[in-house]
């Protein structure tokens, strides 16, 4: 159980970011109220749609029931390496650590592992960033058509956009709850503990502490650190991004909220030129999304060995 | 409608605080004019009024800023409407001083300096007209983000006529007989009549900015 907090910490820590870093970024609103509007939706995500993802993690990847030790090691190697991923200022991927951390405990207790299970899940990293890259260009270009259309603008106009910026921020965080609060207690969620709907309410939980503790870090990389967006331009990177979370976690497929928001904000960067996107940024982050699973899988898998190892 | 109750009530004080002002503004050209056509009663009668519209004034732009922090409007946007409140109340500020400048100090305008005067005042002051149209313009939303654009340059444009003005003016005081304290004197009246010109104008392009900042 602590170790599911632990994940679920580093979800709140790490993700918050990708819910509102936009919408803090472009001084919608402060940081404090934007950790108030992603604990109460990620927990209602987490507790209305986040049965699918936690039953991938759960039992979808590794087909064995793992005991406590491979539960316990997976999930700690996975939250650490997000946890070095949000000190460093990177938005890596719990999704992609806890898929990592569970596949490598899988081949390290010898389990069966459905590739063709993970090999889905990995496609949809790269489906997912692209997907919603794609939608948010082409929203941001129908915002500005319509916007350069109607030609209008007024204060008022623009609170209006305002509000519906916040509004999105707060899908991102009912999505990123919905998908990611699985991670967190998927592993645990065949020890039977506790029932699954409690669970995920924990899961939610844990996501609300991580992100008012520690969220703030990573939020200012996503919030400035890749493009500076403007109102229209948070609105439809997060409005994308959470559309793109929702329909994988409909499916029971753990993405990357991370890989979700940073392909969305560089879909904005897009309409407004190549020049707005800071390729440093973008290369940091790629390289985070490659190096966490895999550290994470290597580091479930010989923490595992090594412990049976020595006290066997 | 509910939606945007306190926003709505902003821009309507906004909306009576610009009217306030333009009253301002055209009380203190009257003033003015009648200051130049020797008419010093008439004058200070509408001076008074003009002080007593730019009280006003700046007791809507109280109650604008009170509303504002009462959570009118979201904190990013709060700045920018209470910033083009303030750059407008500005103008009825300068129009007032110009009107105290004419009844208190009393410049002396010689004869044949009276029409560029009186020209040079009703440039600047008359500039609250196109301040208004292209502030009311984008207020209400209900003209295109261009027809905004145009007027703020109209605004400038006029601004650019006062400096022409202002320019030949200063030339026409300091080339004159006048001895020293009187031409120093007449420019200092010119530079408080101009400087309505100027406050309109930044104002202006506090409109232009917000404007800008709504296009994506």
């Amino acid at each position: 159980m602590g170790a599911g907090a632990y994940v679920g910490w580093n979800i709140g820590a790490n993700d918050t970011a990708n819910c509102v870093g936009t919408t803090v970024g472009c001084g919608l609103i402060s940081f404090r109220n934007a950790v108030i509007l992603v604990a109460i939706f990620s927990i209602l995500g987490a507790l209305l749609q986040g049965q699918y993802v936690m039953k991938t993690i759960g039992k979808g990847i590794v087909k064995t029931d793992l005991s406590y030790l491979a539960v316990i090691i997976a999930l700690v190697c996975s939250g650490f390496f997000v946890t070095l991923a949000t000190f460093y200022r990177i938005p890596s991927s719990t999704s992609q650590a806890i898929v990592g951390g569970v596949v490598g405990i899988g081949l390290a207790v010898n389990a069966e592992v459905d590739f063709a299970k993970f090999i889905v899940i990995i496609e949809s990293w790269v489906i997912c960033p692209v997907m919603v890259m794609a939608l948010s260009f082409g929203l941001m270009h129908l915002i500005r058509f319509t916007l350069r259309k109607f030609e209008t603008s007024s204060f008022l106009f623009q609170n209006a956009m305002g509000w519906l910026a916040i509004g999105s921020a707060c899908y991102v965080a009912f999505s990123m709850g919905a998908n990611n609060a699985g991670n967190a207690v998927g592993p645990i969620a065949n020890l039977g503990i506790l029932p699954p709907k409690l669970l995920l309410l924990m899961g939610g939980i844990c996501i609300a502490v991580g992100a008012a503790t520690y969220g703030r870090k990573v939020a200012d990389t996503v919030g400035k650190g890749i493009t500076p967006l403007d109102i229209p331009g948070a609105f439809a990177a997060q409005i994308s991004a959470a559309f793109g979370l929702h329909f994988f976690s409909v499916l029971g497929i753990p993405v990357s909220t991370s890989s979700a928001i940073v392909g969305a904000v560089v879909g904005v960067g897009f309409v407004k030129g190549m020049k707005a996107i800071s390729r440093k940024t973008i290369m940091t982050i790629l390289l985070g999304w490659l190096l966490t699973p895999t550290f994470a899988a290597a580091a479930s898998f010989l923490m595992y060995k090594l412990i049976i190892t020595v006290f066997a | 409608m509910a939606l945007f109750k306190k926003e709505k009530e902003v821009i309507e004080l906004i909306i009576k605080h610009l009217d306030v002002v333009e009253d301002c503004a055209k009380t203190s050209l009257k003033a003015g004019e009648f200051y130049l056509q020797a008419d010093i009663s008439q004058a200070k009668d509408h001076a008074r009024k003009s002080q007593s519209l730019e009280s006003e004034a700046d007791l809507i732009r109280h109650d604008i800023r009170d509303k504002l922090y009462s959570g009118a409007y979201l904190p990013l946007l709060r700045e920018d409407v209470y910033k083009l409140v303030e750059s407008i109340d500005k103008v009825a500020n300068a129009a007032e001083a110009c009107c105290d400048f004419f009844l208190n100090q009393r410049p002396a305008v010689p004869k044949e300096m009276g029409s560029s005067f009186l020209a040079v005042t009703r440039e600047s002051l008359g500039i609250i007209v196109s301040l208004k149209l292209a502030v009311l313009c984008y207020l209400k939303g209900d003209c295109k983000i261009e027809t905004v654009r145009d007027h703020t340059r109209e605004i400038g444009l006029q601004e650019s006529r006062v400096d022409k003005l202002e320019w030949d003016l200063t030339k026409e005081i300091f080339i004159s007989e006048l001895d020293f304290a009187h031409r120093l004197h007449l420019k200092l009246c010119l530079d408080s009549i101009v400087e309505v010109s100027d406050r309109a104008e930044d104002a202006g392009d506090q409109l232009e900015l917000a404007t800008l900042k709504s296009m994506a």
